[in-house]
This record gives C-alpha cells, structure tokens and sequence, in this order.
C-alpha cells in the first residue's frame, strides 16, 4: 500500500487517520499470526525460538502496541517507503515481544527443534475438538445465516458489501453477523464449552 | 457489583458493544485474569469461526482508535439525532424550551435507544391498548391500568427501567436485576405493571437506562439521582389519572 505509492505515502507521513487504520486493517491479522506462532531470531550463539503467545487477548495487545509505536510521528518520518511495511511492522513487533520477554525474565531458548515451543498435543486436541464443533454448528445455519456466513468469512466480503449481496440493509446485515455469532456461543455452551 | 468473568464478554466479540462501551470493558479484562480467560476462550471459538487470526470484531474495534471519525460514522444516527438536539437547545436559549429528546444521542459513538411505552386496558374481555409514547413523549393512563414496555436499542448493554414521582423510587422490571437488550433486536421487557396501589394519580418520569454491565435494582435506586445522563437513553412522562 505505502511502497511505490508517494501520494498515501505522503498521507502516511502526515498521520492521516483513514491511512493509518487501513494499513492497521490489513497488517494486523498477519502480526498477529507471528505473535501467536513464535518465531526464531538469529544470534551469535545460534539460532533461538521465540516462544508465541498463548492468550489471544494479550496478542492483541502487543498488537495495538506495534502499531502504536509504527505510527508515531516520528515513526512515519523514519519509514523510509521502500522496504516493504510489512518486514518494517514485523520487525517492530519481533522487538517488542522479546523486550517482553526480557522483562518478564523469561527464556529464549536456543533450539530449531523445541519441543516446549510447539503446541502441545492436549492443546492441539482441544482446539480440534472446538474446531469440529464450530464445523457443526456452521453446517446446522439456516439458509441466509449461512450466505451471510460464506460471504463474510469464506469469501471475505466487507458487512456493506455482504448486505449488498443479500438484498439487506447493513444495519440488518450487522444484526444477523451479531445473532450467529451469539447462537454460536450459546451452541457450544450447550456442548460444554467453554 | 457484577461477578467475573462478566457476562458482556461474549458481546465484545459480536460486535454489540459501543465503542465506548469496549474500550471501557477492554481496560477491565486488562487487569483481571478471570475476564481474560473468558475472552481468550470465547475469542477462540471466534477465530476459528471467522476463520481469522484475531476477532473481527476487535479489529474493527482496535482500528478505530488510529481513525476515531470512522466510530461517529457507524452510528449515523446518533449523529442526526445529537444535531437536532443541538438544533434545539440553541432554540432553548431564545426561550423555547427543549423537550426531552424523541431519540436520545449519548454521543457520536454511543447507542441509541426507543423506548415505548403501552398502557393497557385489562378489563375487557381482551387486554387493549389504549394509549402509547415513545422516548421523549407523554402517555396518559388511568389508575386502573397496566404498563408495558418495548426497547430497541443499537448497541447492547443492560436496560434498567425505573421511575421517580411522588417521593418513591419505582422498577419496571419482574426482576431485581436490569434486562439484557440486544444490538437491533426490538424486545419487550416481560410482566406488565399494575398501577393501581403503586402509582397515585400523577406525573412521573420514566427513565430507561443502559449500561454495559449487569446491575441491580439495589445499585439503581441507591444512586438516587445521580445516574450518569451519557447512560439515560429515554424520558417518556406517564401521567396517572384518577
């Protein structure tokens, strides 16, 4: 988006706010993923794993934070429009975790093979079965919840452009996003979860 | 004071808060374990649906704080309705007063609601309505009447419907506990008020307030008037004749 591009550049720069949260918009899922898988950093003594971040909550948090430092003024005026913004976020949230780590006195441990780094086999099973249910649960939605479904996140639509394909208002479209996702939890409480 | 994991966890990740409303609700979760655990567990189940790295409807939340015009711009209501108070409340100064509003704006970025209210006549053959008012308005009934309610509200919270008239602090609810309200789903609040014995001829204001957390009857009455006006979301006048 900012790279070869010197008007939203520019823009960027400037700290205008529609910029500044597209490129949140379209960043975040992917610093996000790095957050919560870990990563490994090189260093003199080898290569070390950088161990993820279990709590979604917190990744999210970390998150706010890269993007926070990203687009400070001083920041934007740094960024330098050529490397792509994505290796510069990524290399802003890869700090921050292991500044997080350090603080929290923390190990990054030296392994290309860590077993204490990888899911372990009970988490896996546990999101596997939630997984599953969440599989069950979609395939039981009525005929427009499930449109609504596939639009939005199959498809990848925006809410207005969703409504627009269903014949609905957005607000509508927003209220049945919010009653299938309610049905959800309400489905998996009644499974036991969580 | 609600007990964790608070209940409006599971609303942060459908999208039926505020953004004022999240944002408050966020700076809980922050400090409390027992919050974030729910969060991280219902936010799974989130992910894995929307078939995402992180919940939409946080993202759509978080990317606000880097664009706050865009959160006055989902509720284009709020807008037109905070622009026609403003409208008339200047029209206030020049000796007009302002009635309560018809639509109550909370602010660019907070819910509206409509409030309606019925009032009953039960005896007939069949229960009949004989009088309605919406936000804002004033409903005539007589003592021998019922009341009943109807919401709908653009963002979800708890709905505490209470008046004060006459010296007396009065709850329109079955329960002692506020009445969860869902994002676009037009509700009624169950039960019907009887006013004879509990309402002598007279005016009273009838206050709907929302609140992103679950609070009780107790919690109302003893803020005695000092509610937050950003949480009053509707006025109606019910005036009780003999």
């Amino acid at each position: 988006m900012l790279e070869n591009n010197p008007e939203q550049l520019t823009a960027f720069r400037e700290g205008e706010p529609g910029v500044l949260r597209a490129l949140y918009v379209e960043h975040v899922h992917g610093i996000g993923a790095i957050l919560r898988a870990g990563f490994t950093v090189s260093s003199g003594a080898g290569p070390k794993r950088v161990p993820g971040i279990r709590s979604l909550f917190e990744v999210e948090e970390l998150c706010q934070e890269v993007f926070e430092r990203a687009f400070k003024p001083s920041a934007r005026r740094r960024y330098d429009g050529i490397r792509p913004f994505r290796s510069y976020l990524f290399a802003i949230a890869k700090n921050l975790r292991i500044d997080q780590l350090r603080r929290g006195r923390l190990q990054i441990v030296t392994t290309t093979a860590d077993p204490g780094c990888a899911p372990v086999a009970e988490q896996m099973m546990a999101r596997q079965q939630l997984k599953d249910l969440v599989q069950t649960f979609v395939r039981s939605l009525a005929t427009q919840e499930e449109s609504w479904y596939r639009l939005r996140y199959r498809d990848g639509l925006g809410q207005m452009d969703a409504a627009l394909e269903l014949g609905i208002g957005r607000t509508t479209g927003r209220a049945l996003d919010a009653s299938i996702k309610r049905r959800l939890f309400a489905f998996l409480s009644r499974h036991g979860y969580p | 004071m609600m007990s964790c994991p608070r209940p409006e966890i599971s609303l942060m990740l459908t999208g039926e808060l505020g953004h004022a409303n999240q944002s408050a609700l966020r700076e809980h979760v922050r400090g409390c374990s027992v919050c974030r655990a729910r969060y991280d567990q219902l936010g799974e189940a989130m992910v894995i649906f929307e078939g995402a790295t992180l919940p939409d409807a946080t993202i759509q939340h978080l990317a606000e704080t880097f664009e706050p015009e865009r959160a006055a711009r989902r509720w284009p209501w709020a807008i037109a309705a905070a622009v026609l108070l403003s409208a008339l409340a200047w029209r206030g100064v020049g000796g007009l007063q302002a009635p309560s509003s018809t639509l109550t704006a909370r602010g660019a970025t907070a819910p509206l609601a409509d409030m309606r209210v019925f009032c009953i006549d039960p005896n007939g053959n069949q229960p009949v309505v004989v009088a309605s008012a919406r936000s804002g308005g004033v409903i005539r009934c007589r003592a021998d009447h019922h009341l009943q309610f109807a919401v709908s509200t653009d963002a979800s919270g708890f709905l505490g419907v209470y008046s004060r008239g006459q010296g007396e602090f009065r709850w329109y609810h079955r329960g002692q506990s506020m009445q969860q309200v869902l994002l676009g789903v037009d509700q009624r609040l169950p039960g019907s008020i009887r006013l004879l014995d509990s309402h002598p001829p007279g005016a009273y204001e009838i206050r709907g307030y929302l609140d992103p957390e679950q609070r009780s009857r107790h919690w109302v009455e003893s803020q005695g008037g000092n509610l937050p006006e950003s949480g009053i979301i509707s006025r109606v006048t019910l005036l009780v004749e003999p």
